[in-house]
């Protein structure tokens, strides 16, 4: 599990990012085509930024929920915003997508690839495919090739019942359980209060309103028009919350023993969110002056069975050391709040020096992180999980919050199924 | 790096059979007939040197026949293949400088019987022949395809194939009134022939006009194997019809009652549709009901004559003419690339114009001041593009693909990079040179600044610029996607790179142009003032507003001018005499505004209010007995108040259309105009002049210039120093001299 090297290159510059408001499932983003909205955030973003489009030489965008008709989501965003030259990749790390995607652009830019580089995610869980049981699409596929009274047979022999839609599937292929499931396991075994996630999930949401309330939240929001009229606002940060009534919810993953609710979880949502990347000396020459460097990451993997949302611990400690610093000189630390279990779970691991030096094999504990610097305007509890639309998120969340309390580095970092982790450090531009 | 591409129509493969043309001299051959191959199939290939088109000519008549000739006595040639060396497509029609010089009807008739007996030898050849068309194969052209045994045409959007003479105020001339109708039927043939409807490949296959659609690359060989196969005695396959369509066919093409019962709609549709101002329809008419060749010949030669032909023709050339001209000093500078088109506002204006340019490729940003009006503008564009897939213009896709390149918001975000800026705010000159200098202020590319005002000059809007070379109007009109013609005006100081780039997207957004010089209401609005002014002085005097309107019609306007007030709307229609009044008031005498400026109050606006000169409901007219109904309430600000006096159309006429001759005089006596095309173009196709006319100009030297003047004089008396007539007009009078020579 030991880092690489830091690795040596060109400097990737974020010469900015936008993200559409985040929404409640089956909300106001609900009937907007995941395509269109990708589209829209991108030429948005680029519009607000004013960077010239004929100078991006590649998309990156993240899907977690498939995306009809578009496996492809990139090359869709450069069709529609007519850059037909312009080669689009789709990636898919769960719900470290839009970390993903953003050091796979990096990486284009670092081998020489690319000079500009669009990199985002997005996800419309309201627009999620729902699929036909296999029997049924097999049958279909045979009745195409038939005629006439075998074709009749053919189709008679599908079972009426099973022409209802299987329910899309939630839990993991691997473990057979769902997200919030392993999320108990990891309460039970770290032995964490619920009064501590609930403390947590109402911070997210008090932290989230005081920055929307001071203009912070606004500023890296672009308006998204639907069907039902322009889109301008998140949906899911909750201005004012009953202490009694986050406590008195009930579980929802373990109704019996379990602790975590809808309240400490993060919703479903829709929304998209998108960076744009440049080499240094180019964003130089295009008249750019960098929001912020990025400046390493690191995505590893931890055996998914127990504890599988690890991933922040399991990823931390050697961003930071390709970066070349330690989590002090970090004065943003963005944590994705799958859930509140989740966060509090890995800042325990942080202190844990036996966790990380026999697990991680660090030479001690990584070290206890701020409060006060721990996702300052709130978290995914409160903005709410677009599962690939996160990470563009948290870097364009993070990339403010340097600037506004005149840091110098952030640490970012998310969780993701299958054991998944990811970190990413940035470094206040010029 | 990157680079975004409108995209056009796709390309047409380039014919990989076709040989390249041995580049002939400007007077080389025309025709060229290749050696019968080993199974007898001879091409005869048309290709007039030195041109891009292939048109037919008299003069090509001659060298036609010889080669028909040798044809027929090469015993080896068993089935002949007609096709065109050009890209551009097969032959596009006849010359119309040959029938320029034309000067009598029995000419015009010989020129036809000429026609028929080229037509003829192709049908007595004694071996079948195949044309094998692709792009345009119009008029005589396709006179010329329908002469050969069979037809096949080349599966490309470019692919048209029809009889577009009526449109010139003839008809096909060549047999083509005597073998479309024999070939497809009357009825499919009707409105080939009457309205001058081209068909796409498709549909000519469906109506059985050609026998087979492929691929251009495949078209000389398939034409070959068809051939071929004629020449073995194979019969060619009728075209497979609905039920419904072979009952109608049946009856209107196998009996004489149909026939005549077709006929007899078909003229009732032409008498409601130009109130009989179009002779040719009718003659059409007339010789389909006869159905003969010496029918089509005389009824050619007469057509070629009469005034309407003329005036047409006379448009005709004025297209032409002004597709060459970019403008003034542009011949010697090359127009900028654009690609993405900021448009201000997004009303039906601004929603007309970025449906158009997204249609035609641009990517087009909307800055609105509210997102009602944003979406209003994109949902503008939808709406237009789902009518075109629902008339099979193009797919689904096709119309999302269009609508994404339509993007808008409130800021001047997405406009930075734009290399056009079209302008459709409100007609207030301040807020348009605050534009002007907000956009100079966020454009990067030094993008052109067009305003789209109807009347203000764009001299003015300009003064607010620190770079007043990138300012220029453009002028369009309402509703943009069917309007024809985009008037450009120039200012002293505007660049002419940004005159030829301006130019380059009105043609590309496929619109007539002109190019006028800078004044209050340029061209089209200072000519369309005089004459609305001389309508409101009429009613005024107490004449009834629908007395005005077919006065108008009668002359041969699409619609009358208090019609057109209604549509436009009285307050944007007393903006514009008040910018007029401004500018022109110590010349022309306008109405006392305040009849108007009582209707502006009362909220009387026009169609768009429910409320105008005329009674509407749900933005429809009200029509009672066949005609538009006054509102009695308009008479309440009227002196002469419901007492309305008896009309004379043809006088009234006259006074509406020499109030709008001599303004377009002036017009070219000031130099806003370039050149007498410009006015007669834009006249037809911006304000409605009757396009048999030919516009005003040609109007002028029709009637003879020493009568306009003559008549504006004795206007002058009765109605007031208005009518006094241009000094232009006087000089050309008294020497002699016409517009066009």
């Amino acid at each position: 599990m030991a880092a690489k090297k830091p690795l040596k290159r060109d400097r990737i510059a974020l010469v900015g990012g936008k993200r559409t408001p985040f929404t409640k499932s089956w909300s106001t983003l609900g009937d907007v085509d995941p395509v269109q909205l990708s589209t829209q955030c991108v030429r948005e973003t680029l519009f607000s930024l004013d960077v010239p489009l004929d100078a991006i030489d590649h998309i990156i965008w993240g899907t977690v929920v498939s995306v009809p008709r578009s496996p492809n989501v990139a090359r869709e965003i450069a069709l529609d915003l007519n850059l037909y030259d312009v080669p689009g990749v789709t990636v898919s790390r769960a719900c470290a997508t839009g970390f993903d995607a953003v050091a796979y652009a990096s990486r284009l830019i670092m081998t020489g690839e690319a000079d500009v580089v669009v990199a985002g995610g997005v996800d419309v869980v309201s627009a999620a495919p729902v699929p036909h049981k296999k029997d049924v699409i097999d049958t279909l596929q045979k009745a195409q090739k038939q005629k006439g009274f075998n074709l009749v047979k053919t189709i008679a022999g599908v079972n009426p019942k099973d022409l209802f839609p299987s329910a899309p599937s939630i839990s993991e292929r691997y473990t057979g359980k769902t997200m919030g499931e392993h999320a108990e396991d990891m309460v039970k075994y770290f032995d964490l209060p619920r009064a501590e996630q609930d403390a947590m999930a109402l911070d997210s949401h008090r932290k989230a309103a005081a920055a929307r309330e001071a203009g912070h939240v606004d500023d890296q929001i672009v308006t998204v028009l639907t069907k039902g009229g322009p889109v301008s606002k998140d949906n899911l940060i909750r201005e004012e919350m009953d202490p009694d009534k986050v406590a008195s919810l009930r579980p929802v993953f373990d109704r019996t023993n379990g602790t975590i609710t809808a309240a400490t979880s993060s919703p479903l949502t829709d929304g998209a969110s998108c960076v744009v990347l440049m080499r240094a000396s180019k964003a130089k020459e295009l008249g750019f002056t960098p929001r912020a460097w990025v400046e390493s990451w690191h995505f590893p993997a931890v055996d998914p069975r127990e504890n599988m949302l690890l991933g922040n611990v399991t990823s931390v400690p050697f961003a930071l050391q390709k970066a070349g610093i330690t989590l002090e000189q970090c004065d943003v630390v963005e944590i994705h709040e799958a859930f509140a279990a989740q966060v509090l779970a890995n800042l325990r691991c942080f202190e844990d020096e036996d966790y990380c030096k026999n697990t991680l094999g660090l030479d001690e504990a990584l070290g206890a992180v701020d409060p006060d610097k721990l996702n300052m305007w709130g978290g995914s509890i409160a903005y709410g999980h677009p599962f690939a639309a996160t990470g563009g998120r948290i870097l364009i969340n993070a990339m403010h919050l340097l600037e506004h309390v005149d840091g110098e580095y952030a640490i970012t970092t998310a969780c993701a199924a299958g054991g998944l982790g990811a970190a990413m450090v940035l470094r206040r531009g010029a | 790096m990157a680079k975004t591409h409108p995209t056009d129509a796709p390309e047409d493969a380039p014919a990989n059979e076709a040989p390249a043309p041995d580049s002939p001299a400007e007077d080389g051959p025309a025709f060229r007939l290749e050696e019968p191959d080993e199974r007898g199939i001879s091409v005869i290939w048309f290709d007039r040197p030195g041109k891009k088109v292939n048109t037919m000519s008299v003069a090509l008549m001659g060298e036609f026949e010889e080669i028909l000739g040798k044809v027929k006595a090469n015993k080896a040639i068993k089935a002949g293949v007609m096709i065109s060396g050009k890209d551009s497509g097969f032959v596009a029609g006849a010359d119309i400088d040959d029938l320029n010089l034309v000067t009598t009807a029995q000419e015009g008739a010989k020129l036809s019987r000429e026609g028929h007996r080229v037509m003829a030898a192709i049908e007595t050849l004694g071996v079948p022949t195949v044309a094998a068309v692709h792009g345009d194969c119009l008029g005589g052209g396709l006179e010329l395809a329908l002469a050969a045994t069979a037809r096949i045409a080349a599966d490309t959007p470019k692919t048209k194939m029809g009889l577009p003479e009526v449109m010139l105020g003839l008809l096909p001339g060549a047999g083509g009134t005597v073998r479309l109708p024999a070939l497809i039927g009357l009825d499919e043939a009707l409105p080939l022939i009457l309205q001058g409807k081209t068909v796409r490949p498709r549909k000519a296959l469906k109506l059985g006009l050609v026998d087979k659609v492929v691929p251009k690359g495949r078209l000389l060989a398939e034409a070959k194997d068809l051939a071929f196969a004629l020449a073995e005695g194979k019969k060619r396959k009728a075209p497979k019809k609905a039920f419904a369509a072979k009952a109608q066919s049946l009856f209107v093409n196998t009996n004489p009652v149909g026939k005549n019962f077709a006929l007899k709609k078909a003229r009732e549709e032409v008498m409601k549709n130009t109130k009989g101002l179009y002779p040719a329809a009718l003659a059409i008419l007339d010789v389909l009901d006869a159905g003969t060749y010496d029918a089509e010949a005389e009824a050619f030669g007469r057509l070629i004559m009469t005034r309407e032909s003329a005036g047409l023709r006379h448009l005709f050339h004025c297209i032409t003419t002004l597709k060459k001209d970019d403008g003034p000093g542009t011949a010697d500078v090359e127009a900028r690339e654009v690609k993405h088109v900021g448009m201000l506002g997004a009303g039906l204006m601004g929603g007309g114009i970025a449906t158009v340019l997204a249609d035609k490729g641009y990517t087009v940003r909307f800055k609105d001041i509210v997102w009602d009006g944003v979406q209003a503008g994109i949902g503008y564009a939808e709406t237009v593009y789902r009518k075109n897939v629902k008339r099979k213009r193009y797919s689904r896709e096709g119309a999302a693909e269009r609508l994404n390149r339509i993007s808008g918001g409130l800021t001047w975000d997405g406009i930075g990079h734009a290399d056009l800026l079209i302008e459709a705010v409100p007609e207030k000159l301040g807020l348009k040179q605050t534009m002007v200098k907000q956009f100079e202020d966020v454009t990067k590319v030094g993008g052109i600044f067009a305003s789209n005002t109807s009347a203000l000059p764009i001299t003015e809007i300009a003064s607010a610029a620190a770079k007043p070379e990138n300012v220029v109007g453009m002028h369009f009109f309402s509703p943009v996607e069917k309007m024809p013609l985009v008037e450009v005006i120039v200012t002293d100081k505007t660049d002419p790179v940004v005159t030829k780039t301006t130019v380059a997207v009105a043609r590309k957004m496929g619109k007539h142009v002109i190019v006028v010089g800078d004044c209050a209401g340029f061209y089209t609005t200072r000519v369309l003032a005089p004459y609305m002014v001389e309508a409101t002085m009429m009613m005024l005097e107490g004449h009834s507003p629908l007395d005005i309107d077919e006065a108008a019609m009668a002359v041969g306007f699409p619609v009358g001018p208090i019609t057109l007030m209604d549509e436009v709307g009285i307050d944007v229609g007393a903006k514009v005499t008040e910018t007029m009044e401004t500018h022109y008031g110590d010349r022309m005498e306008f109405p006392d505004s305040s009849m108007t400026s009582k209707f502006v109050e009362e909220g009387r606006i026009g169609k768009k209010a429910n409320k105008g000169f005329y009674r509407y409901e749900n933005g429809k007219s009200v029509i009672e007995d066949g005609n538009k109904v006054i509102d009695p309430a308009i008479f309440a600000h009227m002196p002469e108040g419901t007492t309305r006096k008896a009309a004379d159309p043809v006088a009234m006429g006259e006074r509406l259309v020499l109030a709008l001759v001599n303004e377009a005089a002036f017009c070219l006596h000031e130099g806003v105009l370039f050149n007498p095309e410009s006015a007669d173009l834009g006249a037809v196709f911006g304000i409605g002049f009757p396009p048999m006319e030919g516009g005003p100009f040609r109007y002028a030297d029709r009637i003879g210039l020493a009568q306009i003047v003559a008549r504006l004089n004795a206007l002058e008396s009765a109605h007031g120093r208005r009518f006094a007539p241009c000094p232009l007009l006087v000089e050309m009078a008294e020497t002699s001299e016409s517009f066009y020579g």
